[in-house]
């Protein structure tokens, strides 16, 4: 039976018990394990994401772990050091951690200002430069960002951390080189915002 | 000559839905209140195949008013077939790359002691209450006998689904602000598919649908249908705003006519009031 006072005995370690029983695995001699993000295009978009890990044992692949996206069991597997399973897949995968960390600004700031802050932001940067996201953000719904209000600096400054702290998880946590972080982050933040706007789903409509 | 599809107004960031011609109207009158467009944008100029109103800008949001569905000359309300909130609400969010889909309207009220018509509801969580269970009622011998078998409902399966937080928080923000000639009411709200005239039954949702945090504010027809636009379920892209027309009990249909035009009127004032004070702070 569980006792109050176990809940105070509790070890201080907060993780999710998925990502403490992938710690202790990942701790066994000659296992690691890669990640795969799937996500089923659909006629009006992209479907709920799926994470598939695979534990490789002593070389030998165990049977395969599939559990709906969650943003706190990425941080788990990003604190793990656990990679996607090529750099396309690492790109599916920040994309998809862009967008859960833009989340608190889009909430505080409304879609339209949040759109057009994002805008501004990566246009007054060299990101325009990559073709990709330049592409993109032809397409894209924002208005001009009125860099007078007042709201205009947190909201700005809470997208670019959102950024950098997705590049320096690549970096520090997972151990890419500059070079492969950047390619990554430049194709997870060009997808981030081809999802954002609408903007393959409109293709695909012959909107574009 | 067909006229070239105008491709530079078939983006937005949000979408109002409309169900009525009676709210079309109100979102036209407060459109107008405040000098904004509403720019009909016929089928045949349409890129996205359907008749709409473009709004333009209005605060930070470029804003697309999808006009009500009809079949031939027949109007569509609801959440169900191919014109049906649901279909209409996906089709809409990918062509027009939306963020957000607001539901407009009217609705009904449940605490007539209290609410107004004209008063606005905005939905902290739709309660999507056409998910339920029929199951045969055990009844004694003699009412079996005078009443036959009966049943009950239940409403087990039925979840409380969360809308779009940043569409809720800028409605909350304008509650707050004030200044409005009708009350607003944030909360949870009713959705199916039922025209309710009938105090009882509305009194016996309201008491058996799953409890939750925020209390039930109102009903109304279409919202549940937006959630098939949100293809994660942890990225909503709805809220409804919606004004009293009625009580949803025996007088609905007496009172519906002479309330509809102001409930419809003061939802889009209040949303649209929201997106501009957003804007100048």
């Amino acid at each position: 039976m569980t006792t109050i006072d176990d809940f105070f005995s509790k070890p201080t370690e907060s993780l999710h018990p998925r990502v403490r029983n992938w710690k202790t695995r990942l701790g066994e001699p000659g296992t690691s394990a890669t990640l795969e993000v799937f996500r089923s295009e659909t006629e009006v978009g992209q479907s709920q994401p799926e994470m598939n890990l695979q534990f490789i044992k002593e070389g030998h692949p165990l049977p395969l772990e599939t559990v709906p996206w969650d943003d706190e069991l990425n941080g788990g597997l990003l604190r793990l050091a656990v990679k996607a399973v090529s750099a396309e897949q690492e790109a599916e995968r920040f994309a998809l951690g862009l967008r859960a960390a833009m989340r608190k600004a889009e909430r505080e700031f409304g879609d339209g200002y949040f759109n057009a802050v994002l805008v501004d932001l990566i246009t007054d940067s060299d990101l325009t430069q990559y073709p990709h996201i330049a592409e993109v953000l032809k397409h894209s719904t924002a208005l001009s960002a009125n860099r007078d209000s007042e709201r205009y600096s947190p909201c700005r400054e809470m997208i670019a951390d959102a950024i950098s702290g997705r590049a320096q998880e690549l970096t520090d946590l997972l151990g890419y080189s500059q070079e492969e972080a950047k390619n990554i982050l430049v194709s997870a933040l060009a997808r981030y915002l081809d999802q954002r706007f609408s903007v393959s789903s409109r293709r695909r409509f012959g909107l574009l | 000559m067909p006229t070239r599809p105008n491709a530079a107004k078939s983006r937005c960031s949000l979408l109002l839905f409309l169900a009525t011609p009676a709210e079309e109207v109100g979102l036209k009158e407060a459109a107008m209140a405040r000098g904004l467009p509403f720019e009909r944008i016929k089928k045949n100029e349409s890129a996205l195949g359907e008749d709409y109103h473009w709004l333009g800008p209005v605060g930070d949001e470029i804003v697309i008013a999808v006009r009500p569905a009809r079949d031939g000359g027949r109007l569509v309300m609801g959440l169900i077939g191919v014109l049906g909130s649901a279909g209409r609400a996906m089709r809409f969010k990918v062509a027009t790359g939306a963020q957000g889909i607001v539901q407009l309207g009217m609705a009904f009220g449940v605490d007539p002691r209290n609410q107004k018509a004209g008063d606005e509801l905005v939905s902290t969580s739709i309660i999507p209450y056409d998910n339920r269970d029929i199951r045969p009622a055990p009844r004694r011998w003699l009412k079996r006998l005078l009443c036959g078998d009966g049943y009950r409902t239940e409403y087990l399966q039925v979840n409380r689904e969360l809308p779009r937080p940043g569409l809720v928080e800028s409605f909350r923000r304008e509650q707050r602000r004030g200044g409005h000639a009708f009350g607003v009411y944030l909360g949870a709200m009713l959705s199916g598919a039922a025209r309710i005239h009938c105090r009882f039954y509305r009194d016996d949702l309201i008491r058996n649908v799953p409890a939750g945090e925020d209390p039930i504010v109102g009903g109304e027809m279409e919202g549940v249908g937006l959630l098939a636009a949100s293809t994660v379920p942890d990225d909503p892209i709805w809220c409804v705003v919606k004004g009293i027309s009625d009580f949803a009990d025996e007088e609905r249909d007496a009172v519906i006519e002479a309330h509809r035009p102001i409930a419809c009127r003061n939802a889009a004032q209040f949303v649209l009031s929201a997106l501009v004070n957003d804007a100048t702070g």
